[in-house]
């Protein structure tokens, strides 16, 4: 059954993902850092989603949804309007075309993602396993 | 302190963000400006998957980015993401990457030599 983007249970969804997944684990063995998801309000969404993952030498430690940007200050921060977040957990959008042309915004230690290029593509990968629903 | 400057009137692609921070955190070192005060060139950079391409302008110190590549630069320089990434973080020398063909490049090989350290970052 699909889940909710955007709710405590996604989120949980995605953690279980990243952690079955041996392609992430690999490519993500050394990744050490969390990161906020932010889902820009558009259409029928009004309120910003902030969807948090705590990911450690590639497993999901902890994942939440918070209400507010100041609960917690990861380090890595990515961005984008809802159509742009559906339209890569959907595969309509490579999200490395995403992040080149701008429609999904980064902000973090540039050093440590470019060290580990194929971390940030296979934790797109894993999120868009998830059944996922867009009431909006 | 020098900067890459954006061109007027324009919000660069997330491609041209990347490279302006790496490149601004490079010339903090001021062995590697000095690589490049002098340089007057013209290099367009373009990630393959995407097909999202810059054109960054030296000018004897100066340096000015712009997005989507340019008609006739003096250099050209064209990867995909990943292999960007691994000469950004140095597990990819430049060169190697040009011999091995991971790398594409035209134009003046010795102006892309020249600026390769402008777009490693070692952290």
């Amino acid at each position: 059954m699909a889940i909710r983007f955007g709710t405590e249970e996604w989120v949980k969804a995605a953690c279980v993902e990243l952690n079955k997944s041996q392609a992430y684990k690999d490519a993500a063995k050394n990744w050490e850092g969390d990161m906020y998801f932010i889902i820009e309000p558009e259409g029928g969404l009004k309120e910003t989603i902030i969807a948090y993952f705590d990911l450690w030498h590639g497993e999901c430690r902890v994942a939440s949804i918070f209400a507010d940007e100041s609960a917690k200050t990861p380090a890595y921060r990515f961005w984008a309007p809802l159509s742009v977040w559906r339209s890569i957990l959907e595969k309509k959008l490579d999200s490395v075309q995403a992040m080149m042309t701008g429609k999904l915004n980064l902000k973090g230690d540039m050093a440590q993602i470019m060290k580990m290029p194929r971390a940030a593509v296979e934790l797109v990968e894993c999120t868009s396993r998830v059944d996922t629903e867009f009431p909006w | 302190m020098p900067e890459v400057k954006v061109k007027a009137g324009e919000e660069l692609n997330g491609l041209g963000k990347m490279l302006k921070e790496t490149i601004d955190t490079n010339l903090q070192d001021p062995k590697k400006y000095k690589r490049i005060e002098k340089l007057k060139a013209s290099v367009v950079i373009k990630e393959s998957t995407s097909g999202v391409a810059v054109t960054l302008h030296f000018r004897q110190g100066e340096i000015e980015i712009q997005n989507d590549a340019i008609d006739k630069p003096n250099a050209y320089q064209e990867a995909g993401f990943e292999n960007m990434a691994y000469i950004s973080s140095g597990q990819i020398s430049p060169t190697m990457a040009l011999l091995t063909r991971k790398v594409k490049a035209r134009g003046n090989l010795l102006v892309l030599m020249k600026i390769a350290p402008l777009m490693v970052l070692k952290g």
